[in-house]
């Protein structure tokens, strides 16, 4: 007796993780996380976000961005352990940047305080993408190859905390928050997509561990974006709607462009001619 | 069917999808030359945490 041919076998296996991890609408769904995260309805940010995403239509949005995802974890030796690595470094980045803007605030404390908190996150983020790493991939960076990358990573947590000696304006706060908070929109997303993969792949042993880390991570995710959105909300109620409607919209659009040209090497190396519309903006 | 929230994360897979993943180097491209980049060059879509635009807000 013979099973079924082995494309028919992958088609079935992607469809099933398709089906996972993309939602039928992902706006409303990143919108219900965080409302259920805050017990608030969020009526301005939810519209501007809503009206944002309608006309840039981003390209993580997309089930083919899964599907490449998908290709590329099931097709590329070593490509997931490393993207896993590539977070920690990238939270460690996410880190100082945060720290830097908490440095040019001094005039919204209720503001710093959670600018700085998230900056502290991002520096334990980047050390925990290193314990993935570990756990789920043993043996796949030998010798002290994680320690060296993990020695390297910024610890915002032990900078001297200063305030710089100018000032950012509170739009240019706005405007980075507003920066920050798609941001992390769409590293929950890339949580989703993570969590099944790492899973399997880790060994029986690290599986809980492992468990335990990536719900940590997309936990703190939505905590993220419920801060970011409240903010909006209380922008807005002070005369900034339109500027942050008009920053959704805008930065949205560049958001996606900076994916797209993320995306690039990876569709071009390992895609295999397959996810040309990928590229298109 | 899709999903129509994504309240928690999914761990579970099928016995199909471990197959496709656990020989991660089982399907190749046609010369079998597909490897990884080292990590600071592995698809950076999947790591920004942060768009850091230097462009001026949008009008």
């Amino acid at each position: 007796m013979t099973g079924p041919p082995d494309d028919v076998v992958s088609q079935a296996a992607l469809r099933q993780y398709l089906d996972d991890v993309c939602p039928a609408d992902y706006v409303e769904d990143v919108l219900q996380a965080a409302r259920e995260h805050l017990q608030e309805g969020l009526p301005f940010y939810s519209d501007s976000l809503r009206a944002a995403f309608a006309e840039v239509q981003p390209v993580f949005t997309r089930e083919r961005y899964a599907e490449l995802f998908w290709h590329c974890a099931t097709r590329v030796p070593g490509w997931i352990a490393r993207v896993v690595l590539a977070n920690g470094r990238a939270e460690g980045e996410g880190s100082e940047k945060l720290l830097w803007l908490w440095r040019e605030v001094d005039y919204n404390r209720h503001v710093e305080d959670q600018v700085l908190a998230h900056a502290r996150d991002e520096s334990r983020h980047s050390r925990i993408f290193v314990r993935l790493t570990e756990r789920a991939f043993p043996g796949v960076f030998p010798g002290d190859q994680l320690e060296r990358f993990e020695a390297a990573l910024p610890d915002v947590r032990r900078c001297p905390h200063e305030k710089a000696p100018t000032r950012i304006p509170e739009q240019h706060l706005i405007d980075n928050l507003v920066q920050m908070n798609i941001g992390e929109i769409r590293t929950r997303l890339h949580m989703h997509l993570f969590a099944p993969v790492i899973y399997a792949l880790a060994p029986d042993e690290h599986k809980l561990a492992v468990r335990r880390l990536l719900e940590g991570l997309v936990r703190d995710e939505v905590r993220h974006i419920g801060y970011t959105a409240k903010l909006m909300e209380t922008w807005a109620e002070e005369d900034s709607g339109k500027l942050i409607r008009r920053l959704y919209r805008g930065r949205l659009h560049a958001f996606n462009r900076i994916t797209v040209e993320q995306t690039e090497s990876a569709i071009l190396n390992y895609g295999q001619g397959r996810f040309p519309d990928l590229l298109e903006i | 069917m899709r999903v129509n929230k994504l309240k928690t994360l999914k761990f579970r897979v099928t016995q199909q999808q471990q197959a496709m993943l656990q020989p991660q180097s089982r399907i190749k491209s046609a010369d079998g030359s597909l490897q990884a980049d080292a990590p600071e060059n592995s698809f950076r879509a999947w790591n920004a945490a942060f768009v850091d635009c230097q462009e001026p807000i949008p009008d």
